[in-house]
């Protein structure tokens, strides 16, 4: 039927499929998943982490993290910080230069601040500078920040990562700027294409001041996350950010993967919205929590640590002095009768109604499904009855967030380095949506905000966490731990627990 | 002859009108529905709250509904789609759909050829193949999305067993769905027209046509002359087919949502779950009308190939079958 010319060409076309590309070590790229492209790669308006990650690789601040997270200069070579505290200067290195080889200058320090304080550029991550006062370019690589009030370690505030001045115009960074395109910065990779696949392809950077091993590296968007461990034990990626708890074992046994635990500052809760009437007295809340088997939840879904309060026990903010609850049922039920509620049919029960909730959570919160059911089961055997639902990413913002229009919800609040708990637990916070008030932990938190002491910022901390803890306004779960997964291929690892790639210029493909 | 090319020209004017009516009403519905879901894309910014002010603005969020739909409107009527604003801020949403589109269209396109082509082959059949290919008939019932996962799984243990045990080197379209291959896609467009029921669908349709046509007078007038029948079929099976066809493109158009997510396609279908999740009003209006002007065009080709073939047929009937 086929004649031998075709026969011929489909043969080698099958030959053509089937034969490996096969390329030198040093000339691969590092390939790396996220569940979503980055939608725009310009760091003033970063809205996720895998925009944060990219902007890693490409872009650098005046200052940055070294490998015990104490804070380094970077983009800066040394700085004095004024005897008043209320300014300082910076000078900056010289050798550093663009993508497109422009040289690095003090005026790409006051624009980036400029145009992140500038609200026509509606910039998300405008709250970084909000704290300076004014900037002042007093040579080519000398800049002067003033403050609007003492810093006792400005540094660790100026590490957001600085844009080129010569690609825009006056003060103002917009989304639609040409720059979106063709995204320009100082790091070790460099932006080379938007791949039509919606991957994204970085090469290094040839005039880099500084050592870069890495030759390539490949963002591939893997929506799905069950596809992405497998795809890393396929070795058709080298790199997980984050390996979901039931892949844990899995990538475990794997000869040719690395797993990389790390610790973050995020902790998983249980929120009430203080202005439902079951949330308002204390007895009930008291109750719930003793309800919670928080270790059954836990299990199910990884590992981790059981928390009393808002901060991770590594922080030198957690109060230990506060335990964590175990559950008691027969407590938990003399605490509802104290509260008025009896157990009718196995419900309790107050003024003929049975106590019914709505647990409410995020669609895409990586195993908040697994936790739900579970404490559904929890609850429903000891009289509460709970609905759930689940909201995608706008929701929880339009409804949480902004309306307060929920019972209890479940979700993880993360934190950088500064764990600043300020916006979820003031009363005034623009995160408190639970509409948590307690005048003491107001004045806490504001004691806190304006301590310059390390010391006394950290008793005054211990002391919101006692507080909080016994207002139970959240139920505080665990902070779970967390593992990154490598490929063995991949050399000389260290990962910074947020950002993921801060260090992986040092990084090599064997 | 020119009674029936005014009767063309009147037809044709009420098909345009009506497919401008469907247009700003496919305009109005996607506007309308993603107004009405909660959330919007300020919302999904970090710090929306302070940013509300001036976003709105900008993007136009200020203004009410019907504000909003004539600005879009008018945009439209000078060829504007507007400005991405979550999915891919500040990009032009035309210069952002224009490539997927295409991609879409075309795995849509050969998507239903595979179906046709399948359901035919499935009656031109006899005996074991013939009962084999009518399993495969009902086991298309599959939803897509499970078709997909079993396939996909099910070829990269395969294939991943034997790069192992060293039968094989690692293939170019290993693994599934990650590297962009002709595996990848040939297996996207084949699960496309065979699966949740297209198959299985197709192939009762054209045996019902096929049937109707070979009970036909002119066909057993044919058949008993000893002559081929092959051509009286495949000519007078043209307009029922097309009409089938018109009919299915939303479902494979719909079906692209689910499959480009799976495989990791980056076509229109992808975008537009993207854009629905980012509240990306732009880009969700200028995908619905794209594919509502496609779908609208296609019914206009059919209706004009089944006018031609049967020219008693009214335009208005033909489009409407």
């Amino acid at each position: 039927m086929f004649t031998k010319l075709t026969q011929r060409t489909l043969f080698l076309f099958s030959l053509f499929m089937i034969l490996p590309k096969t390329t030198s070590a040093s000339s691969q790229p590092l390939r790396y998943a996220e569940d979503r492209a980055p939608a725009i790669i310009n760091p003033i308006f970063a809205t996720s982490m895998s925009e944060a990650r990219i902007n890693e690789l490409i872009f650098e601040g005046l200052f940055s993290d070294d490998q015990e997270l104490r804070v380094q200069p970077q983009l800066a070579q040394r700085f004095v910080l004024a005897q008043d505290k209320l300014s300082m200067v910076i000078h900056l290195r010289k050798d550093v230069k663009w993508h497109d080889g422009y040289d690095f200058t003090s005026e790409d320090v006051r624009f980036t601040i400029e145009a992140m304080r500038n609200k026509k550029t509606a910039s998300t991550e405008s709250g970084r500078v909000q704290w300076i006062k004014a900037v002042m370019v007093q040579g080519p690589h000398t800049v002067t920040i003033t403050f609007n009030d003492q810093e006792f370690a400005p540094s660790e505030r100026l590490q957001f990562k600085i844009l080129p001045a010569h690609l825009f115009r006056g003060d103002v960074a917009s989304r639609t700027n040409k720059f979106r395109n063709h995204p320009v910065g100082t790091g070790p990779m460099m932006f080379d294409s938007y791949n039509t696949d919606n991957s994204i392809s970085l090469r290094k950077f040839p005039d880099y001041y500084g050592s870069a091993r890495l030759e390539k590296v490949v963002m591939r968007e893997v929506s799905d996350k069950n596809y992405q461990a497998k795809l890393l034990a396929y070795g058709s990626i080298d790199a997980l950010v984050r390996v979901m708890p039931r892949d844990l074992s899995v990538l475990q046994a794997n000869r040719n993967v690395e797993l990389y635990p790390y610790q973050t500052n995020s902790w998983w809760y249980l929120g009430y919205n203080m202005q439902r009437s079951f949330a308002k007295d204390p007895n009930v809340r008291a109750a719930l929590e003793l309800m919670v088997d928080r270790h059954s939840l836990l299990k199910p879904i990884g590992t981790g640590e059981l928390l009393s309060g808002p901060f991770v026990r590594s922080s030198p903010y957690y109060n230990h002095n506060v335990s964590t609850s175990r559950p008691n049922q027969s407590l938990a039920a003399n605490l509802m009768q104290e509260a008025g509620y009896a157990l009718v049919n196995n419900k309790w029960t107050k003024d003929g109604e049975p106590l019914s909730v709505t647990i409410t959570t995020q669609r895409d919160l990586d195993a908040a499904l697994e936790v739900i059911v579970n404490l559904q089961t929890q609850l429903f055997n000891q009289g509460i009855t709970v609905h759930t639902q689940f909201y995608d990413k706008a929701e929880w913002r339009a409804k949480i967030w902004g309306q307060s229009d929920f019972d209890i919800i479940l979700s993880m609040w993360s934190f950088d380095r500064t764990e600043d708990i300020y916006e979820q637990f003031h009363s005034t916070g623009s995160r408190n949506f639970g509409n948590y008030e307690n005048p003491k932990v107001d004045t806490l938190l504001d004691q806190a905000t304006s301590a310059r002491d390390p010391q006394e910022k950290r008793s005054t901390l211990q002391l919101a966490h006692k507080t909080i803890a016994a207002d139970d306004p959240m139920i505080f779960l665990w902070t779970l731990d967390s593992y990154s997964a490598l490929s063995t291929k991949v050399n000389n690892v260290v990962i910074h627990p947020f950002y993921f790639f801060t260090w992986a210029n040092a990084w090599y493909l064997q | 002859m020119g009674r029936i090319d005014s009767k063309i020209i009147s037809q044709s004017a009420s098909v345009v009108v009506i497919a401008a009516a469907t247009l700003i009403g496919a305009t109005l519905t996607i506007e309308t529905l993603l107004w009405a879901a909660p959330g919007d894309p300020i919302d999904l910014l970090p710090n929306g709250a302070s940013l509300r002010p001036i976003l709105e603005i900008e993007w136009g969020l200020d203004r009410s509904l019907s504000e909003r739909w004539w600005d879009a409107l008018i945009r439209l009527s000078k060829g504007d789609l507007g400005t991405s604003m979550s999915v891919r801020p500040g990009l032009d949403v035309w210069t952002l759909i224009a490539a997927p589109v295409q991609r879409s269209l075309l795995w849509a396109g050969l998507a239903m050829v595979t179906s046709v082509v399948l359901g035919l082959i499935t009656i031109g059949t006899k005996g074991t193949i013939h009962r084999l290919l009518h399993v495969l008939g009902i086991v298309s019932i599959a939803p897509l999305f499970l078709a997909t996962h079993m396939a996909v799984n099910t070829i990269n243990d395969i294939t991943f067993g034997a790069i192992s045990s060293g039968y094989i080197d690692r293939p170019n379209f290993f693994a599934l769905p990650l590297e962009e291959s002709l595996v990848r896609t040939v297996l996207a467009i084949f699960l496309l027209g065979f699966a949740s029921g297209n198959l299985y669908e197709w192939r009762e349709e054209i045996i019902v046509i096929k049937n109707r046509i070979d009970t036909s007078d002119y066909v057993m007038a044919t058949r008993s002359r000893g002559l081929p029948v092959w051509q009286h079929f495949l000519y007078n099976a043209i307009p029922p087919l097309a009409s089938l066809v018109v009919a299915r493109i939303p479902l494979y158009l719909g079906g692209l949502v689910i499959l480009e997510r799976l495989f990791l396609l980056e076509g229109a279908g992808a975008l537009l779950w993207n854009a629905a999740l980012a509240r990306d009003y732009a880009l969700a209006s200028g995908l619905t009308l794209v594919f509502a002007s496609f779908v609208i065009i296609t019914r206009l080709i059919a209706s004009l190939i089944q006018l031609q073939i049967n020219p008693r047929h009214s335009l208005s009937h033909a489009s409407n079958a």
